[in-house]
């Protein structure tokens, strides 16, 4: 699987998650979306988002990378690093 | 495989949830996250039910709201959205103040501060071993150790006093919890000068250190259960600074939702179990006396059973009423407490018992009835998953733990629901076993005597009152929040605004004390009298329920009376203010001959006395005997 391929199912996959943590059943994500374009995802939501997909995809972030993703396409790229570790 | 069924189980869950919140069937909901959510699942799902709980709670409205303002400096976001849910599942709402970073020691000082704007009613100190300077050089002696504790709980006793001076609330201070990485290794734990020693020692010497009122919240007795190696999780405490690991969170607030709603009045007061295979093993009925499992001759199983027994015996010690609801011939299963080596509980450890055939949704009522207790302060423990989806479905008021297969797992079972908390433990429930079995033979008496009269003369009734003082302020304070049937205005206070009633001058805070020739009933009634010029209002009147139809509540008033009079006030007046419990008092100042304000509805209706008008009388049956012994 291509890099970009893989980065658009894993959208797919995201994008149930995004909508039920920040109740917008209506809410589209793309690999530009960030946490300024979302007006629920603050601190909280966000630490809420991460345990969210670590338990979905069974991967771990380090703090350091909890405190870097704050847009989609840095969540893609640490969870494709993950991926490849695994 | 079973992470797998669990998961999908959940989410099967969570989605019927979620499906009731569309159809707004908020109470549907909250059933099912009932049955669902235990305080173990991990933080996601601790999340997932905070947000159900948030929509369930806007959806289902009137229901009581406890304010909670949180001190410290951690991150505590989480925590309090999880603390709104299993507060839910006990009743109340919350409404939550988080004071930001680094400011709790000011919110306190200061006067004008968001925290005391914020008019809590709770005080949470969530304070770290950082705030209050916990830290030892190594190579200091244990006198320097000592004093660094000392100090430590000097800083927390300061700041609880100096929020209970200036508003009447209840403070709850977290103890520490241990570091889990020591420097010293294993010696740690035996010198002075580790962090371990000093929190243990700090842990130890809190409970006494604060003021009077305030109450410990045992955190660390909640992180060494759930193990400090997964408790910590110093990734989220470097991202942002949470006290504890997210899977943690739902351990933590569920015994938090526990505590709040024990000093809230909603404090489960009686144990009522099974006999067959859940105090013995095996059924008395096929396998005989010889047969059951009971004790070290009874194998593991005995074992086991023992050391329930031994737990409950405990819990019976500690002033939770225990009683017995079994299916058996009544005979039959008398016959273990009375000759089978091993029982460690006696039929006299028991105020009621039901044995007999009957359904045991009937014989709950009636063991609710025989002691006086609400059906809700009741916890039914049985190991058929039959009689217990009876008692769920016809009595949802009464707690019934879900039983493990293996009695070795009863007792933690029993523990981890956390049934039994309470803020203080007083003289009087540790008689209370004692006065419930007294109860029994003033039953008997009163079947033996021809009239109510008699049988009241018969009791030999004393009583006692007095104003409120050091030593009968827990009592006093217990009994309010705890009492839901004769209390007039459901008010609640805490010690420390007991206190601050006490020293303004304005206001009586009496207790009544009863005994008869039967025993004796300690504190049973408690009244908060305010004086306005010409008037003295009954702002709060609670009585146990122990001593009801006594005449009792004619005693209290007639001193109420006195009280009023001798404080040059004219008129008497008090207010019956309807609650789910308390319609037994419904009609109690029209009986004392109120006149009920003609704008007053039934169900929060407001009386008048007149005191310049004959005095009440009094009841004739009970003594007065406060000046003969103070």
């Amino acid at each position: 699987m291509t890099g970009e391929t893989w980065r658009i199912r894993m959208l797919q996959e995201l994008q149930p998650i995004f909508r039920e943590l920040f109740g917008d059943e209506g809410l589209v994500i793309s690999q530009t979306t960030s946490a300024a374009d979302i007006e629920e995802w603050d601190s909280m939501a966000h630490v809420n988002l991460l345990i969210e997909i670590e338990k979905r995809f069974g991967v771990r972030f380090t703090a350091q990378e909890m405190g870097s993703t704050t847009d989609v396409s840095t969540l893609l790229d640490i969870l494709h690093r993950n991926q490849a570790h695994a | 495989m079973t992470v797998v069924q669990g998961t999908q189980r959940q989410n099967a869950g969570l989605q019927a949830v979620r499906e009731a919140l569309r159809m707004e069937d908020a109470e549907r909901a909250l059933a099912l996250l009932r049955e669902l959510a235990t305080p173990t699942d991990s933080g996601a799902a601790q999340m997932q039910y905070a947000r159900l709980a948030k929509s369930i709670g806007k959806q289902l409205g009137g229901m009581p709201s406890l304010r909670v303002a949180f001190l410290g400096n951690v991150t505590l976001g989480h925590w309090v959205e999880c603390l709104r849910f299993w507060l839910l599942l006990e009743g109340f709402g919350l409404e939550a103040l988080v004071v930001p970073f680094g400011t709790w020691p000011q919110q306190v000082l200061n006067s004008g501060s968001e925290l005391y704007r914020f008019r809590p009613d709770v005080v949470w100190f969530f304070l770290s071993s950082t705030d209050l300077h916990l830290d030892v050089e190594l190579g200091a002696d244990s006198r320097a150790a000592d004093r660094i504790v000392e100090s430590a709980i000097g800083i927390a006793a300061k700041h609880v006093a100096r929020v209970t001076a200036e508003q009447a609330v209840l403070c709850i201070v977290n103890n520490l919890v241990p570091p889990s990485n020591r420097v010293l290794g294993n010696l740690a734990g035996s010198r002075p000068d580790s962090a371990w020693t000093l929190t243990a020692s700090f842990n130890v010497a809190l409970g006494g250190g604060l003021p009077g009122g305030a109450a410990v919240f045992d955190i660390a007795h909640l992180a060494s259960r759930y193990g400090l190696d997964r408790w910590e999780d110093t990734r989220l405490w470097h991202h942002s600074k949470h006290p504890f690991a997210l899977d943690a969170h739902g351990v933590v607030a569920f015994a938090a939702a526990r505590l709040l709603a024990a000093a809230r009045g909603r404090a489960h007061k009686c144990l009522i179990v099974d006999l067959d295979n859940t105090l013995w093993g095996g059924v008395i009925g096929d396998d005989g006396i010889e047969g059951i499992r009971i004790g070290p001759d009874g194998g593991a199983d005995g074992e086991a059973y023992a050391v329930f027994q031994g737990w409950i015996k405990a819990l019976g010690e500690r002033g939770v009423a225990l009683a017995i609801c079994s299916k058996n011939d009544p005979t039959l299963a008398r016959e273990p407490f009375e000759r089978k080596a091993g029982m460690t509980l006696k039929i006299d450890d028991f105020v009621a018992i039901k044995i007999n055939w009957d359904n045991k949704a009937d014989n709950i009522r009636a063991i609710a009835r025989e002691l006086n207790i609400g059906l809700d302060s009741i916890v039914f423990v049985d190991d058929s998953p039959a009689e217990r989806a009876l008692i769920r479905a016809e009595l949802p008021m009464v707690g019934v733990p879900e039983l493990p297969d293996d009695p070795s797992d009863f007792v933690s079972t029993i523990a981890l629901g956390m049934w039994f908390e309470t803020l203080a433990l007083t003289d009087e429930d540790r008689a209370r076993v004692r006065s419930y079995r007294d109860n029994t033979a003033r039953v008997e008496a009163r079947s033996a005597a021809t009239d109510l009269e008699s049988y009241l003369k018969g009791l030999e009734m004393q009583a006692k009152w007095g104003t409120v003082d050091a030593n009968t302020l827990a009592r006093a304070t217990q009994l309010i929040n705890k009492t839901n049937q004769f209390h007039l205005t459901n008010k609640r206070y805490s010690e420390a605004q007991i206190q601050a009633l006490l020293a303004l001058g304005q206001s009586w805070v009496g207790h009544f004390s009863l005994s008869d020739r039967f025993g004796d009933h300690g504190i049973i009634a408690v009244v908060v009298l305010r004086f306005d010029g010409a008037v003295a209002l009954i702002d709060t009147w609670v009585m146990s329920c122990r001593v009801f139809a006594r005449g009792m509540e004619d005693f209290t008033f007639g001193i109420l009376w006195n009280i009023a009079k001798q404080r040059g006030c004219a008129t008497l007046s008090g207010s019956y203010v309807r609650s789910a419990r308390n319609d037994v008092v419904a009609g109690l100042y029209a009986r004392l001959g109120g006149a009920r304000l003609a704008n007053t509805a039934n169900d929060e209706s407001t009386w008048s006395f007149d005191l310049t008008g004959p005095s009440p009388i009094n009841s004739r049956n009970i003594a007065d005997v406060s000046g003969r012994d103070c």
